[in-house]
């Protein structure tokens, strides 16, 4: 995932005016990421960008959307979760809501990562609320 | 409701439009050609005399015996440049001038020199003679003195509008002073010779005066004056290409009726200023650029322009026909600027078809003139006046280095124009006639170019270097616009593979709240089929994200809902993200976006709604592979808006049947 802001080593090659101009407009992306960097540390949880297909891991993060599905097909709750290195998307089967899976919500979840089109998915996790992030 | 506001008084300043096929009715026949295109050669005689008369003056009163020599110097250089500029009409009958010579003969940075050189004299003219035309209605009327400035930009306004009525119309209007200039000033100079053939001629106010010499007059530096008062009296020349630009307005046979324009032109201007020069000479005018040179004038002596001095004489102070002839005189200064306003939007226009100049240059407006032409030449001169405060002899150091490099360029373009006719021609009478116009061609451009070095000797610390700086600055404008044209030209050159179908199209609808417009945003996103198609919403507000799930759920919506967290609780970011990573699946994907807006009939509305969706529309625009779609809902007053707009009311009536269904 190329839109994960690159915290590490942001100056690195782009010094001078221009460098200076894209630390000050991407700052607030940065800034969100290296706090849920912090935070998911302090969770014990493994960061998403780490964690390997196939395997069980505990991540945590932001939800970043939560997608409501339509009635008709198939009931699912989606949200994508966040937690400054990577995301992954948490899928519910067979549930349409689940109270407190919302976006902004801080969230530790438990469970087996599978890799779909490319994306890190994780069915019916085992799930906390952390309180707002 | 607007554009109704706006129209009106555009109707009645520039009148009712006319259609494309009309445009043979706003040709030129002669008598009308002359005046729109020549009122600047015709009047710059009531200044070049004067011109003369005070570069000698600074070196007294011996000088002033020179005044025959530069005159009959000047007489010369018209007739060559007329006659040079007669074979340009007959080669160029496309109109263009220098331009347009030097780019089939010289290339393209010699025909851009000229075109730059143009432009700037252009606005110079304008500049100059309204200047010079307002000083003369001030020197009748003190009391306006400190409205100069006023009084020149309103006249520049005044002529602009008469330029964007027609060229025929301003044909029409400015026929009337610019004849009567002609004949009040053949009647002052006939008069003056018949009193001058009876013995007693006619003496000026100021010929009892002597004037005080400033410079030396020793060897070289009467030379240098002689010169100076020559570069002076150059002025007359300008304006000259004018007809050869606009060879296109005149009637047909076109070529034959300007070369016969430009030749009546020469003719009128030669012997109004032999005429004017002569009797001035007769007459003893004596003046001086500074009012202190004068020797022997009464206190608070007031220095009038030759033009009254010598109408004064002949006629009276006071007389009728000295006022007739001040009037017509400054009309037709302030005319003068007419012909540059004939002028720059023709060339303008021709640099804008070429690439040169913004496109823009090369529409026609509503009367079938080149409207953004006038309109930034009128605000160029504008300009000009303000910086220098509508003073004369601050403007006129300015003038005519343009005119002079672009008639250089043009008659060496001439020169070798003919020299390949000549390779092409066999018959021995076309030879003949093809060596006669490059003689004429070279003996101008030689003459030209020299006067060319002259001026800018004499005039280069007078001001003249604010045209040489800005004369380079233009030419690399013109460069860059067409760099710029062409970079761009070859980026939208249609490949050979052309350009393939998308292979999915992911749309995007913008929600905020569930209203009217969302959901008609929606139906319309279901009814495009697109590969998948999500609802997107911000939630700036946990309350706010709830009620809308719950309208959501309640309404049944067939469309998944998207909810973003906004952790910084603005709405383009978060949005901009989610689409840059639905676009990165694969890339032939295509995101359209569906942004729900309003339609307001009421300007202070626009300030109420839609700034989030504008901002958004404005970012995603330079997102690649991204489409945006405006849906618009139109508001109560837009519609009502609609319906009072007259030329909309029949689109607004076939609406409102069906605004129910919407």
């Amino acid at each position: 995932m190329d839109d994960v802001p690159d915290t590490g080593d942001e100056d690195s090659g782009s010094r001078g005016l221009r460098g200076f101009l894209r630390r000050l407009t991407s700052s607030k992306a940065e800034l969100e990421a290296q706090e849920l960097q912090k935070t998911s540390g302090s969770e014990g949880a493994t960061p998403i960008k780490a964690c390997a297909a196939r395997r069980r891991a505990c991540v945590a993060g932001t939800l970043r959307t939560v997608t409501l599905r339509p009635r008709g097909g198939a009931p699912a709750l989606e949200a994508e979760l966040y937690d400054g290195s990577d995301v992954i998307d948490l899928v519910w089967l067979g549930r349409r809501r689940i109270a407190g899976i919302e976006p902004g919500r801080l969230v530790r979840a438990e469970g087996l990562v599978s890799v779909q089109d490319g994306r890190k998915v994780m069915f019916n996790p085992r799930y906390e609320l952390r309180g707002s992030a | 409701m607007k554009q109704a506001v706006l129209h009106a008084p555009k109707r009645v300043l520039v009148g009712r439009p006319l259609r494309t096929g009309q445009m043979g009715e706003t040709l030129l026949p002669k008598k009308l050609a002359l005046p729109v295109f020549c009122s600047d050669p015709l009047s710059s005689v009531a200044y070049a005399t004067e011109e003369i008369l005070l570069a000698l003056s600074l070196g007294g009163l011996a000088m002033l015996t020179l005044s025959w020599w530069v005159g009959a110097g000047v007489v010369f250089l018209l007739l060559v440049v007329v006659a040079s500029y007669r074979q340009t009409c007959h080669a160029y009958p496309g109109g263009g001038g220098a331009y347009a010579v030097s780019r089939a003969n010289l290339g393209e940075n010699a025909s851009l020199i000229a075109a730059s050189a143009l432009l700037i004299d252009y606005v110079m003219t304008v500049a100059v003679s309204v200047a010079a035309g307002v000083a003369n209605v001030v020197s009748a009327i003190p009391a306006l003195g400190p409205h100069a400035v006023g009084i020149a930009l309103s006249l520049i306004a005044i002529i602009a509008v008469m330029n964007l009525r027609g060229v025929k119309e301003s044909g029409r209007a400015f026929a009337i002073p610019t004849y009567g200039f002609v004949a009040s000033v053949f009647v002052m100079v006939a008069a003056g010779f018949v009193r001058a053939a009876f013995g007693h001629a006619p003496s000026a106010e100021s010929a009892s005066l002597t004037v005080h010499a400033s410079h030396g007059t020793a060897g070289a530096a009467a030379v240098l004056l002689a010169l100076r008062a020559f570069a002076q009296g150059c002025t007359a020349l300008t304006g000259v290409e004018a007809v050869s630009n606009g060879v296109p307005n005149f009637k047909p046979p076109k070529s034959r009726n300007a070369a016969t324009t430009l030749t009546i032109m020469g003719l009128l201007a030669v012997t109004m200023f032999g005429g004017i020069t002569a009797l001035a000479s007769i007459a003893h005018v004596h003046i001086a650029e500074d009012p202190a040179q004068l020797v022997g004038a009464p206190r608070g002596y007031e220095q009038k322009t030759v033009v009254a001095q010598l109408s004064g004489a002949v006629f009276g102070h006071g007389s009728l026909p000295f006022f007739l002839i001040q009037a017509f005189t400054a009309a037709i200064l302030v005319l003068a600027a007419n012909t540059a306003f004939n002028g720059f939007p023709i060339l303008a226009s021709i640099l804008g078809g070429d690439g040169y100049l913004p496109r823009q240059f090369a529409r026609r407006g509503d009367r079938l003139v080149f409207s953004n032409g006038i309109v930034i030449l009128s605000l160029l001169a504008g300009a000009l006046i303000w910086a220098f405060d509508a003073s004369t002899t601050r403007l006129i150091q300015l003038y005519i280095i343009g005119v002079f490099v672009s008639f250089t360029l043009s008659q060496s373009g001439m020169v070798k124009h003919w020299g390949d006719e000549l390779r092409r021609t066999t018959d021995p009478a076309g030879r003949r006639a093809i060596h006669r116009s490059r003689a004429i061609n070279l003996v101008g451009a030689v003459l030209t170019g020299l006067v060319l070095v002259i001026v800018l000797l004499t005039k280069f610390l007078h001001g003249a270097w604010i045209v040489v700086v800005t004369l380079p600055l233009v030419f690399l404008m013109m460069k860059a616009i067409n760099r710029h044209y062409r970079r761009v030209a070859a980026e939208l050159e249609p490949k050979e593979e052309g350009v393939p179908l998308p292979s999915r199209i992911h749309a995007i609808v913008l929600v905020s709240k569930l209203h009217t417009p969302t959901l008609r945003a929606l139906a319309f996103a279901r009814a495009t089929r697109p590969s998948t198609l999500t609802a997107l919403s911000v939630a700036t507000s946990e309350e706010e994200a709830a009620t809308l799930e719950r309208e959501w759920s309640e309404r049944d919506l067939p469309v998944p809902l998207k909810i973003l967290d906004s952790p910084y609780r603005d709405i383009t970011g978060p949005v901009l993200d989610y689409v840059g990573r639905v676009r990165t699946k694969s890339p032939r994907d295509v995101v359209c976006v569906f942004i729900p807006e309003y339609v307001v009939g009421r300007w202070w509305e626009q300030l109420l709604h839609n700034q989030s969706a504008f901002r958004l529309k404005a970012r995603l625009l330079f997102r690649p592979g991204v489409m945006v779609t405006s849906v618009p809902w139109q508001l109560g007053s837009a519609k009502a808006a609609l319906a009072r707009r007259p030329e909309d009311t029949g689109f607004a009536a076939r609406r409102r049947v069906r605004s129910g269904a919407a």
